[in-house]
């Protein structure tokens, strides 16, 4: 029976080498055969807003590069600085004298205005960004022993004129505040909670931004200059391990003047938030999606004729939100304006967002916001679904095929 | 027991069931539930798929249930089987093969002189495999969208036959087939414009159900016309009665979206008839023609394509070796078919036919067991009308062995 076992080897080793000769490669012979429908027919709809409001929103101001302090017409901005971590060589230094030195980067208003501005010293902590206008300005908080911010006792007014670019110094005059910092590090009696800046509200017709430690260039990080006098004699401790944030605000009623656009207000901030009831309500497979919004040009930012250009940054995020209208970070895009017959529009591509929608993993609603949401005052104005002329509306062009 | 042979055959099957991934085949295949294989043993295979009234003891016959009333000695069979495909148009030519099991069957005398049998069987009944690509320029994207279409799976069943003889000379069969699979369309779409991204699309239909196959063969023709001329002529019948399997569809979007909907889809009523004539005891002729009601169903309610009835014709010859023979090649079996298949394709208006040559032998292995080896090539198709031409090339191996396979006699 010797040969059954030749043939076996012989069958193996030919399906063997039949079928490593296997091609897997899909080639385009038998695509005519293929039935119509399986290609697609690929198709574009153009869905249009159907509702839109603008919002308030909670402004990260704590961990950025700028801090702003000022009043220009309903907006302010009150800023908290901070300066921590104090060296042990320091403990106990006898002070005579101090400054605080800020470097200059932004100006929303009148560029040649005098900020006019109130400091106090802080008596609670303010770290982190929950701290909102409205209670700053109430200077009142749950926190023992003093339950306010600020101490209004400590009132100390000073100005600021100054360029975008120019370092400012402003004086400490309270030097047994100043001791009282230096004297420990372990705070547990807020000795330590900084200074509350405040504009003066009559006087102020600009609002200043100034680099904080969250600078990329450490030279223009704030810092505090302290005289002391020291084994050797008078000498200066410079001190720029700081924390700083600012609290703004705006008059709504200011802001929102007609309830048929849309306002993205950056700096306090305000989102606008577009709403799609309409959109595909069968499954299909999506190629691309384009959000458009058309800027009220006259409404906005060039409103205030002070930029060269009219914003700081001319570009706008599109943010997926969820049932409750605030963005749930799965979805965003950024894009900067074009020019499209004569009208300013931000197109997203938003083929994510449309994916989620199809799935209804986010709501069919869009939240625009600033690129540079904290770190300039720019407005941007778009016209809502109640636009009378259609290309001026929100949209969304979805293109996208159908499968069988 | 022979542990030579068993190792031999696990052999075989250990080194051959990998192969089965490899992927391709004919783009017809997209339509229905894609080709169906009509296997009905790795004997028949060779003989053009020819065998309804075939009722002998060297094989299972998966064709006719009746056809097993002879079997003495619990039998398996099992098989491979090598799928090349050489497909051309008028956009070019290429060529795909894929391999895969056959079938899994054993038989199960019960009762000898009643003819009663028993058998169980997996064995695939269609293949859907192809793939596809194809670029065109989309106007609405301003750039070419290249796409790719890829299609497998079929459907299996499960077989619980019985056979029996109420009479010398007629048998007759029935067999319960649990049917099974599903079929995938995979799709992905892409385009040469980077602002468009690219799709998937995944759609599955998975059916299930129930049919019914019934046969008979007679082999009492000379008495019954008074004709002894057609002594050792047996007239076969099978019957396929028709059914609604439950078919549900699944579609996955790129999107991650995913339906689902739940359908029928009809397998018709089949019926066959068979004709086989042993000359001499040494040479077997065989007739077979196969008629299925595809073109008056509305079977894909959930993938709608036209379909036509199809029939299926064949012829088929096999040498018997002469009993006692001295030399090991007096022993094997050659066989050899010719099929005409009036496939149910029907696209573009022009309906698909094939027509293939097989030819094989079968080799002993031992005591009522064989390694059967087929090879059937075919054309399928036309060229015109935008459509294909296949040249089709099969080849099988298989096992048809008896219980007595595993028992070592005494060399004499």
């Amino acid at each position: 029976m010797k040969l059954p076992r030749l043939f076996l080897l012989f069958c193996t080793g030919t399906m063997l080498c039949l079928s490593s000769g296997c091609n897997d490669a899909p080639d385009s012979v038998g695509g005519p055969t293929q039935p119509k429908e399986d290609y697609g027919v690929i198709r574009d709809t153009t869905f249009y807003a159907t509702g839109h409001s603008s919002l308030p929103n909670r402004l990260y101001t704590s961990t950025i590069d700028r801090f702003m302090l000022g009043k220009y017409q309903t907006y302010q901005a009150w800023a908290c600085l901070k300066f921590g971590s104090w060296p042990d060589s320091m403990i106990g230094a006898t002070i005579t004298s101090a400054t605080i030195r800020l470097k200059s980067v932004y100006h929303f208003g009148e560029s040649m205005s005098v900020l006019h501005f109130d400091a106090y010293r802080a008596r609670a902590s303010w770290a982190g960004d929950s701290l909102t206008y409205d209670s700053l300005s109430l200077n009142t908080v749950g926190q023992s022993p003093y339950n306010y911010y600020y101490d209004v006792n400590t009132k100390h007014s000073s100005t600021i004129q100054a360029g975008d670019t120019d370092w400012v110094t402003i004086d400490i005059p309270d030097t047994s505040m100043l001791r009282e910092w230096f004297s420990t590090n372990s705070d547990t009696m807020h000795l330590n909670d900084g200074i509350i800046l405040s504009p003066n509200p009559s006087f102020s017709n600009v609002i200043r931004g100034f680099y904080s430690y969250y600078t990329s260039d450490t030279s223009y990080q704030p810092a505090l200059y302290v005289n002391y006098d020291g084994a050797y004699g008078p000498n200066t401790y410079v001190h720029k391990v700081s924390s700083s944030k600012y609290v703004p605000t705006i008059d709504r009623a200011s802001l929102i003047t007609d309830n048929n656009l849309i306002y993205v207000q950056n700096g306090i901030s305000y989102r606008g938030l577009i709403s799609f009831d309409n959109f595909l309500t069968t499954p299909v497979s999506i190629h691309r999606a384009v959000l458009q919004v058309t800027l009220n040009v006259s409404k906005s930012s060039p409103q205030f004729n002070f930029f060269p250009t009219p914003f700081l940054h001319d570009s706008l995020f599109a943010l997926s939100v969820g049932t409750d209208s605030i963005s749930d970070g799965a979805f965003s895009a950024l894009t900067p304006s074009s020019i499209d017959s004569g009208r300013v529009i931000y197109s997203f591509e938003s083929v994510g967002l449309a994916k989620r929608w199809l799935n209804n993993s986010s709501a069919r609603k869009i939240a625009l916001c600033g690129y540079f949401e904290s770190g300039s005052f720019d407005l941007f104005t778009f016209f809502s679904e109640s636009a009378f002329d259609i290309k001026l509306r929100p949209r969304i062009i979805i293109t996208y095929s159908i499968k069988r | 027991m022979n542990y030579f042979r068993i190792n031999v055959t696990l052999t075989i099957f250990t080194v051959l069931f990998p192969l089965v991934a490899h992927a391709g085949g004919s783009s017809y295949s997209r339509y229905g539930f894609g080709d169906i294989l009509r296997y009905g043993d790795s004997r028949i295979y060779a003989m053009g798929g020819t065998g309804i009234a075939l009722v002998d003891d060297g094989s299972i016959n998966l064709l006719n249930p009746a056809g097993m009333s002879r079997i003495s000695f619990t039998r398996f069979s099992t098989g491979f089987e090598y799928n090349g495909f050489s497909s051309k148009d008028s956009s070019g030519s290429s060529f795909y093969s894929t391999g895969g099991l056959q079938s899994l069957a054993f038989a199960f005398p019960i009762s000898r002189e009643n003819g009663i049998v028993m058998s169980i069987e997996a064995t695939p009944y269609s293949k859907v495999n192809y793939a596809i690509s194809s670029s065109n320029f989309d106007t609405l994207s301003g750039s070419i969208q290249h796409q790719t279409f890829y299609g497998s799976g079929g459907l299996s069943y499960l077989g619980l036959g019985l056979s029996g003889s109420p009479l010398n000379t007629l048998h007759l069969g029935v067999r319960l087939n649990y049917m099974y699979g599903h079929t995938r369309q995979y799709q992905t779409s892409s385009f040469d414009n980077s602002d468009y991204t690219s799709t998937t699309f995944d759609r599955s239909i998975y059916y299930s159900g129930f049919t019914f196959t019934l046969g008979a063969i007679y082999e009492g023709l000379d008495q019954l016309l008074d004709l002894p001329s057609l002594h050792n002529l047996s007239l076969g019948l099978i019957l396929g009665t028709a059914s609604s399997f439950d078919a549900d569809a699944e579609r996955i979007y790129s999107e991650g979206d995913t339906t689902n909907h739940k359908g029928t889809a009809d397998i018709p009523l089949s019926v066959g008839l068979g004709l086989s004539y042993l000359h001499q005891n040494r040479y077997r002729f065989l007739g077979d023609f196969v008629f299925e009601n595809w073109g008056n169903l509305k079977p894909f309610a959930l993938d709608p394509v036209t379909l036509r009835n199809s029939y299926r014709t064949s012829i088929g010859f096999e040498a018997i070796p002469e009993k006692g023979a001295d030399t090991y090649w007096k022993r094997i079996f050659y066989r050899a078919g010719l099929a005409y298949n009036s496939t149910y394709y029907q696209i573009n208006g022009v309906g698909i036919n094939e027509l293939l040559m097989s030819g094989g032998v079968g080799l002993p292995m031992g005591y009522e067991s064989w390694l059967n080896i087929g090879l059937q090539v075919g054309l399928r198709g036309t060229t015109d009308n935008n459509l294909q031409k296949d040249i089709i090339v099969r080849l099988s191996v298989a096992v048809s062995a008896s219980e007595l396979w595993f028992l070592k006699f005494d060399e004499e």
